[in-house]
């Protein structure tokens, strides 16, 4: 009787094991907008092949094993492949110095955090940021690659430098943009309090009387000395009114020129109910000879 | 079949590791190993399959909150098989074998995958 129900126990166990992994795995939420964006941007180049497959399914492996395929973009189950139309060129391996950029705008962040979602590291190499002719280095942690730990490589890889010459249309984009709306609602230079307003000395970086610039009714006439000066309401009234302006031109300006760089966009599908029963059926499988061996053993014990 | 190889190789590398960290900690015994095998048998498809769904959203809060999550109730789950398995070994042995092992095993994989 015990023996009976351990096995019963034993068996709900299992069956709960892959009821969590079909309904982890089917139930999913819908991607976030984010990763929307990054599928949707990322469509292969005129005249290259697209592919879109699932990582559970047979016919991503040649995809994968295909220098000449390389990752578009990664969307929850599928993965979308571009083949490559051009050569690669040598890859200096261990040549460069590969630093981070020093400098990464928010779209080169996005850009890293992406590929950091996609278990690739990019790093840019210090350089000219034009991306379309700048090497950049991309360190493989997949070892499905074929590739070590450790090595970075010179990322010849499609994916990546179209990734970043997106980024860096954006960034160009975004600069435009920015200057745009300075020239349209320029900042006041101030080298002196303006009238009305109090200059305020800032003291040690500790003391808690420095938090000024967090504060929008202070403004820095010399941050180095920290001298700041506390508007008087209405300049502070105004401040704001240009602020929410000039943003008001830039964030205009970079809609209408992000919907120009948009490619255009592309379906996004979930994982097929086969391929669920499938993954749950093998881990339940795997996990039944896992018990009848553990069974054996304590038998024989 | 890029999933089962895929499985197969992480499987492999699970396996040699806490066969190791259980060998260090005196599982020695063939049917002791074999016990460690056949506990990560049970185990290791679901965390990989769980571990896989996420891995799009690696370095997220979202994957660093179910990582340890998921390792801990692999660590709890194989503690209990173990214990079955080998009766004679105390709750103490096996959870201190099971804990270690998945522990060297994760660090392991991150450090091959990173």
């Amino acid at each position: 009787m015990r023996t009976q129900l351990k096995g019963l126990a034993a068996a709900g166990c299992l069956l709960c094991l892959a009821a969590l992994v079909a309904a982890d795995v089917y139930a999913d939420s819908p991607p976030g907008p984010r990763e929307v964006e990054n599928w949707r941007k990322s469509t292969c180049a005129p005249g290259e092949q697209e592919v879109v497959c699932r990582w559970i399914a047979r016919e991503c492996e040649p995809y994968q094993n295909d220098p000449a395929y390389y990752i578009a973009a990664r969307l929850k189950y599928e993965t979308r492949y571009c083949k490559s139309v051009r050569a690669s060129p040598s890859c200096n391996l261990g040549e460069g110095k590969v630093v981070m950029d020093p400098n990464p705008g928010r779209h080169a962040l996005d850009v890293l955090e992406r590929y950091r979602q996609t278990r690739q590291l990019v790093f840019l190499r210090d350089g000219p940021r034009d991306a379309d002719r700048t090497a950049y280095w991309i360190k493989y942690p997949r070892r499905e690659d074929g590739m070590r730990k450790g090595r970075s490589y010179c990322a010849e890889d499609a994916g990546v430098k179209r990734e970043m010459f997106w980024a860096a249309q954006l960034d160009r984009a975004e600069r435009a943009c920015r200057q745009k709306a300075e020239a349209a609602v320029p900042k006041p230079k101030l080298e002196a309090c303006a009238p009305g307003d109090e200059p305020v000395q800032c003291g040690l970086i500790l003391d808690g009387d420095c938090g000024y610039e967090e504060n929008n009714q202070y403004y820095s006439i010399d941050w180095q000395r920290r001298s700041y000066c506390r508007m008087t309401s209405d300049h502070f009234q105004e401040r704001r009114r240009m602020d929410a302006e000039r943003e008001k031109v830039y964030e205009g300006c970079l809609a209408a020129d992000k919907a120009k760089l948009t490619p255009p966009t592309g379906p996004v599908s979930q994982l097929p109910h086969r391929d669920v029963l499938a993954l749950s059926a093998g881990v339940l499988a795997l996990a039944g000879l896992g018990i009848m061996l553990l069974w054996k053993l304590r038998r024989s014990a | 079949m890029t999933l089962p190889i895929g499985w197969l190789s992480a499987f492999s590398l699970t396996l040699g590791v806490e066969a190791a960290v259980g060998a260090a900690l005196g599982f020695r015994r063939p049917r002791e190993l074999a016990a460690i095998a056949a506990a990560n048998l049970v185990s290791h498809p679901g965390f990989y399959a769980l571990a896989l769904r996420c891995a799009v959203s690696w370095g997220t809060q979202a994957y660093l909150v179910r990582l340890p999550l998921l390792e801990g109730g692999v660590a709890v789950l194989e503690t209990a098989l173990l214990k079955y398995a080998l009766p004679r070994r105390t709750w103490p042995e096996v959870a201190a074998v099971s804990v270690l092992a998945n522990a060297a095993s994760c660090v392991a994989g991150l450090s091959l995958l990173y």
